[in-house]
């Protein structure tokens, strides 16, 4: 539904590193389905979200977050 | 007691629905406790709407008419409530759900933005009722008009959510 041009390499890096979405959601104390959510695009994080799931992931927020065109 | 008996039965069959599709998808337990609230609501509301609609209809009341109905059935609505989320809390965890984590700002957000639908209908409500009582409105049609107000924010409110559960926020 939200639309802001915001993209994010979420599920590749998490894939990579074996973690299921529960996992990542636990680490970062949100839900399994706010995972689902940003991964889809469908949810735009906040900032404070984005690095905790860039710190969890152990990259930089922009490795993971990047603009639409980008 | 047949009232009771009746709010029951339709509040079992809507809440087998709410179980089955809660087993058939991914339903989180926030999801299915919005379920649970907007199905509560509107199997003890319809029901209390239909007596009063029914009530009213046959003629004018004294003003106290409904008031043991109405404390009938905010007290089952509350009981409906606590054992219908106690049974779905249970059923997530079994499931290997989540239900102790606190709301995250998805959730928070989803909750914001039904809200403020369900405020505007309350305070349409509100504005029409008060309007009408300057036309003289019996006193029992503004307390039921005002709980109608509040009983379709609530409907409005949890209807918004679970679409916002589905469609993303």
């Amino acid at each position: 539904m939200a639309d802001a041009g915001l993209r994010n390499r979420l599920k590749d890096v998490r894939a990579k590193l074996g973690l299921t979405q529960a996992e990542l959601a636990e680490r970062v104390s949100v839900s399994r389905k706010t995972i689902n959510t940003v991964e889809n695009g469908v949810f735009v994080p906040s900032t404070i979200l984005a690095l905790r799931l860039a710190k969890a992931l152990g990259m930089k927020v922009e490795e993971l977050f990047f603009l639409d065109g980008k | 007691m047949s009232y009771i008996l009746d709010i029951m039965y339709v509040t079992y069959y809507i809440m087998s629905a709410v179980l089955y599709a809660m087993a058939e998808t991914t339903m989180s337990f926030r999801e299915t406790s919005a379920w649970i609230s907007l199905t509560s609501i509107l199997a003890v509301f319809g029901f209390y709407f239909t007596v009063v609609g029914r009530a009213l209809s046959a003629g004018p009341v004294s003003a106290d008419t409904f008031l043991g109905e109405y404390v009938g059935a905010v007290i089952l609505l509350v009981v409906l409530q606590i054992v219908l989320q106690i049974i779905a809390a249970v059923g997530t965890r079994i499931g290997g759900g989540d239900v102790e984590t606190a709301r995250d700002e998805r959730e928070k957000l989803i909750e914001l933005k039904a809200n403020r639908f369900g405020y505007f209908i309350v305070l349409s409500g509100a504005v029409l009722v008060a309007g009408a009582i300057g036309y003289g409105l019996p006193g029992y049609w503004t307390a039921n008009a005002l709980v109608a107000a509040v009983v379709l924010g609530e409907l409005v409110r949890f209807g918004a959510q679970l679409v916002y559960y589905r469609i993303g926020v």
